[in-house]
């Protein structure tokens, strides 16, 4: 199947793609396209509407939003991909373990998913980071914390799926070691529900930190995180302004859009069977 | 049947145990240790020792946590540090108000989600499909909190109307309250939408490839009645799983809301428990939320066992 | 208008200092609200309220517990709007005998609200004798308002039911001021003893008895028919409401439901054009915005590089006060001179004084220190707030005479924990001043100050010596050398003075919002013209 049929079936899911492609370019070259510095006060540029010299303005501190923007997008990949392999990792931990070894540390390590899943996520994030205290890394590692048990579940019951087959038996049954199959087997065979779970879960650790932010609880500044720039003096200026929120705002929907359409397409094409259900109920 | 539930029912138990213990220690890691907190701000106790002992934090760790637990199974949920009210009081004062936004929000949610979930499976891969799914994703990719700023200005600018910011209940002013509520509860029905859009949807698609729908449909039934009839039922079910999981996120998503319409529900208060570290509001609210959402499961679950005889025995 | 005949303090000082013993006893005509035929009565008016701790006159210091304790309790002296003049309250007529003594005489027929454990008793020279001692409760770091007259009182003498004697230890100029704080209002003893404190529970003689507290929710108080100022209040209800969020809370204003309400600078434009006959009160505020840098006493002794006085300075002489007011409040705050805001004459500095901003100077200071090549710090912030944003100018200002600021935001109640504790580098910090110049010295430069900590024994003598003169000239020149030697040390950089702005609805009729809005009484207000 060529990728370009792919895309067109899927048109959706490619403009996700594109989207997000965009995004880690942006991030990438971020000190290359920014024109400004994007931390540096300049009090008597402040607040200037859309120009030429500044394309999407400026703001209350005279910095240059198009700057932000583009730097932006770096805290947005690094705070979505810290927080997603986090997640991720202690997810596949959790959740292979539980899957594929099942019985007693299957039974306990469900109680402790269900204990997590039973608080609202905003809550464990806002305890979390009331016990860290303010920082990038703190809201990395809270989003990335808050997030597991789901996943866990997600990963549990994609393992569950493939423990019965057959090849696993045999694999067994011929002596291989657990960790060869779980490495062999098991691993390649849930990439893909991974796969679907990491893209989703980026969208959300971004919105998730525009939240924190608006609760006073997100990236501190000066660093131009989207979420801050929207919540705080985007909001005060919103009337006299709109452009300092308006422009983190349509980033931050494009890229959460992205992330979202990539992330269905990805699990409309890879794994029919995550389409609908609940999901791993004990 | 009986057996399942009953099954659950009893691992309910050690999750419980978990829940609270994990409340209750992880709140005492927070820094900005209340007796600290609290020296400054009350008259009653002269000094740190006499406030610990008052709150009860003289004690080690096992005892506190023992005596707590001894308390809940009593229906004790403590006294608030701060307001020196019985936190259960507190809580079931503001449940109803969460519980009033949570199913607002479910309700619109529904009522915006299903309608274009089936017309988008229905017409498969047209520009309507198009429309609607990238619609579901746009409101969720839109934060909650702006879209309520961007609202709330807009209608006090154009229409000179906000709306009210006093919590009347529903009993006593059903306009006023839902004058209040409505703004909210649309913000959060529409995040939650894009979900159960999809989930509609795709649900929707299988069941109309099933056999029997095909017949009715070769049998020259009109479309409208083939779904009512066949694939809403069918469709349905995972429907309500997802919302009943949907409802702990509700509940706790609803802080921002809250602050922002000046809803006296839990979100705030727990948020506003966290900030002033009133450990007993913190560990009421948690441990009542989790009972909430895990009796909540084990009915969606039951509910789940009923409709579809297949996963009766799960 | 209430007619009302009043001595203005500078002329109490001065008679004073004379020695003009048995200078007439000030006995104000009042006649209260009986006879205003203009008045509406009824209503409810809505107040936007703040974030609040409690609800203790006595031990707290937020300005939204103001708005509660204004309602419900009473004060011997209270200052008039613009803070120029002392009015009469629960006292009738007062004198100054002598030096060290002053006499209230009460109004008789005062009475406590008619609510439990209190039921409509009067109040006699007894309740203010035990308000004015528990107003000293000597528990630093709770009791916020000891220093007023902590250790500084002979004797308090209730001669009879109406008469109340104070007889202080040494000539003490703030007396009076003190005494007409917002904060020393009368409470009574059955309350205190029945709850412990009264951070949740406000009964008092005031013109409306409270219904109903949610903190940080919202009050509602309603009217005292048995207030002693007959024929107040007009107003029925009063409804505080608490609205956390900022566009949210002027939405409320444009949308009528707030009568009256602070509002954002940002806001003000679009608020005025919605309707043209909102008055906006533009008020410099006296809470001015301050850069802290490390507290020291004999327990905590300075760390380097705070060690060094030229560092301090040059820290000063890097900072530039007017970037802040142009980027934190959009032109919205007014420059300092010392710590006491510019608008307070005499007692502020004139203009001259203030430092001077000149990064050359300030690197040349830091070479001369030692630290050439700079040096690296944190300083903490309370969050959210305008500070974060004051915090990130002072990073930029210092970075460019070479000193790196890190940024360490915190949660409010975390952050008011590090605070008192005195343990921290740097800290961009709201202080609190008054209508008497030493307060926004005393508490933070003294001897036995709480809300800051700064060994220099000097400026502690003369800060105590300060108190004691009670001739005018003489005290304004000491306070202003005292000032002097506080921009020469340099503990704390003056930043700026924020300008609030307040909305009031055209149908709330005689209310002036009161020049440094913490009064906040509404005791006259009458509606004409809100629709229900």
């Amino acid at each position: 199947m060529s990728l370009f049929r792919v895309m067109r079936g899927k048109p959706l899911g490619a403009l996700g793609g594109l989207l997000i492609l965009g995004l880690l370019a942006t991030a990438l070259l971020a000190p290359v396209l920014a024109p400004y510095d994007p931390i540096k006060v300049r009090s008597s540029d402040r607040l200037q509407a859309p120009s030429l010299s500044h394309p999407l303005g400026t703001d209350d501190f005279g910095r240059d939003i198009l700057s932000r923007v583009i730097y932006g997008a770096r805290i947005s990949m690094l705070l979505g991909l810290g927080a997603v392999a986090i997640n991720t990792l202690l997810a596949a931990i959790i959740g292979i373990l539980s899957g594929y070894y099942g019985g007693r540390i299957d039974i306990v390590l469900q109680r402790c998913i269900d204990t997590l899943m039973a608080f609202p996520g905003l809550v464990v994030l806002l305890t979390i980071m009331a016990m860290l205290g303010q920082g990038l890394v703190n809201v990395i590692l809270a989003l990335g914390i808050g997030g597991t048990a789901a996943n866990a579940r997600i990963i549990r019951s994609a393992v569950l799926a493939i423990r019965e087959n057959q090849y696993i038996e045999v694999a067994r049954a011929t002596g291989c070691q657990d960790w060869q199959i779980i490495v062999r087997h098991i691993l390649p065979n849930i990439a893909a529900p991974i796969m679907v779970v990491v893209t989703l879960g980026l969208g959300v650790a971004i919105l998730a930190e525009s939240a924190l932010s608006f609760l006073g609880f997100g990236v501190p500044p000066p660093t131009p995180s989207w979420g801050a720039m929207l919540s705080g003096s985007g909001r005060t200026y919103m009337i006299q302004a709109p452009w300092m929120a308006v422009f983190p705002g349509i980033a931050i929907s494009l890229a959460v859009f992205g992330f979202n359409m990539l992330g269905d397409a990805l699990r409309d094409l890879l794994d029919p069977k995550l389409r609908g259900g609940p999901q791993g109920r004990a | 049947m009986s057996r399942y539930v009953l099954r659950r029912l009893v691992l309910l138990v050690p999750t419980l145990a978990l829940v609270t213990l994990l409340v209750f220690s992880i709140i005492r890691l927070l820094p900005g240790d209340i007796v600290t907190l609290m020296m400054s701000e009350q008259g009653y106790a002269s000094d740190k020792a006499k406030l610990e002992q008052m709150l009860g934090l003289d004690q080690p760790f096992y005892r506190q946590y023992v005596t707590y637990v001894g308390k809940v199974l009593q229906g004790d949920l403590g006294v608030s540090f701060w307001t020196k009210e019985p936190v259960l009081d507190e809580i079931l004062r503001r449940l109803p108000v969460s519980l009033e936004l949570a199913v607002l929000a479910m309700l619109f949610g529904l009522l915006i989600a299903v309608p274009t979930g089936i017309f988008s499976a229905v017409r498969q891969d047209t520009w309507l499909d198009y429309l609607f799914r990238t619609g579901a994703i746009g409101g969720l990719s839109v934060p909650g909190f702006w879209m309520a700023t961007v609202v709330i200005v807009a209608a006090s600018i154009w229409w000179q109307w906000v709306p009210p910011m006093r919590y009347t209940p529903f009993a006593r002013d059903p306009v006023k309250n839902l004058a209040q509520l409505v703004l909210p509860a649309i913000i959060l029905g529409l995040a939650l939408s894009a979900s159960v859009m999809r989930m509609t949807r795709s649900m929707v698609l299988e069941v109309l490839r099933e056999d029997y729908v095909r017949t009715a449909w070769a049998k020259g039934l009109p479309e409208s009645l083939v779904i009512a009839r066949h694939v809403l039922k069918n469709a349905m079910i995972p429907v309500v799983t997802v919302m009943g999981l949907q409802l702990s996120a509700l509940l706790g998503g609803t802080v921002i809301m809250e602050s922002i319409f000046v809803i006296p529900g839990m979100g705030k208060f727990l948020l506003d428990a966290i900030t002033w570290r009133d450990y007993p509001v913190i560990q009421g609210i948690n441990l009542f939320l989790a009972t909430g959402v895990i009796a909540l499961n084990l009915l969606i679950d039951v509910i789940y066992g009923f409709l579809d005889p297949r996963i009766r025995f799960g | 208008m209430r007619p009302a005949d009043h001595v203005s303090r500078r002329n109490f000082l001065q008679a004073g200092a004379l020695g003009v013993a048995g200078l007439a006893a000030v006995r104000p005509r009042v006649a209260w609200g009986q006879n205003n035929v203009e008045a509406k009565r009824g209503g409810t008016l809505v107040v936007r309220s703040g974030p609040l701790r409690g609800i203790d006159p006595h031990i707290e210091t937020w300005a939204a517990a103001l708005q509660v304790i204004h309602q419900t309790y009473n004060a011997l002296l209270k200052f008039n709007h613009d803070g120029t003049k002392i009015l009469p309250d629960l006292a009738e007529s007062w004198e100054q005998k002598d030096d060290l003594t002053y006499s209230f005489r009460l109004r008789q027929g005062v009475k406590f609200h008619n609510v439990p454990p209190v039921n409509g008793r009067e109040l006699t020279s007894e309740d203010v004798k035990y308000s004015i001692e528990r107003q000293m409760t000597d528990q630093p770091g709770k009791f916020q308002h000891a220093y007023f007259f902590l250790g500084k009182l002979a004797s308090i003498q209730t001669p009879d039911k109406y008469t109340i004697v104070f007889k202080t230890k040494e000539p003490y100029a703030p007396f009076l001021n003190y005494i007409a704080s917002p904060w020393t209002v009368i409470v009574a003893r059955e309350v205190v003893e029945k709850h412990g404190d009264l951070q949740r529970h406000a009964i008092g003689t005031g013109p409306f008895v409270m219904q109903e507290y949610r903190r940080e929710q919202e009050a509602v108080f309603v009217k005292n028919p048995s207030y002693f100022k007959k024929g107040l209040p007009y107003l029925d209800e009063v409804r505080l409401q608490y609205v956390i969020d900022p566009v949210a809370a002027t939405a409320a204003f444009r949308g009528q439901q707030t009568d009256i309400s602070y509002l954002e600078f940002a806001d003000v434009p679009s608020i005025k054009a919605s309707n043209g006959k909102i008055k906006v009160a533009e008020i410099t505020t006296m809470f001015p915005i301050v850069l802290r840098t490390r507290p020291y006493d004999e327990q905590r002794p300075l760390k380097p590089p705070f060690t060094e006085k030229k560092v301090r300075q040059a820290i000063q002489a890097a900072i530039k006060q007017e970037e802040f007011i142009e980027i934190v409040r959009s032109g919205w705050g007014a420059t300092m001179t010392g710590p006491i805001p510019t608008y307070r004459k005499p007692w502020a500095l004139p203009a001259s004084a203030r430092p001077e901003f000149d990064p050359k100077k300030a690197k040349r200071l830091l070479t001369e220190a030692g630290y050439a090549g700079g040096f690296e710090t944190e300083l903490i912030v309370g969050s959210p707030g305008d500070n974060v944003k004051s915090a990130q100018v002072v990073k930029d200002q210092l970075a460019k005479v070479g000193i790196q600021v890190n940024l360490k935001p915190m949660e409010m109640a975390q952050y008011y924990n590090k605070s008192y504790s005195y343990d921290y580098s740097m800290s961009v910090h709201t202080a609190l001043t008054g209508e008497e110049p030493e307060e926004a010295i005393r508490p933070y430069y003294g001897a036995n100050a709480t809300y800051y900590r700064w060994g220099n024994r000097e400026i502690h003598r003369l800060i105590d010596e300060q108190a004691k003169i009670l001739d005018l000239k003489k005290r304004v020149e000491m306070v202003h050398l005292i000032q002097r030697m506080l921009l020469d040390d340099a503990p704390n950089v003056f930043l700026y003075t924020p300008i609030a702005h307040y909305g009031v609805q055209p149908w709330v009729k005689n209310y002036t919002v009161p020049i440094n809005a913490y009064d906040q009484r509404y005791e006259e207000i009458w509606l004409d013209g809100k629709k229900a």
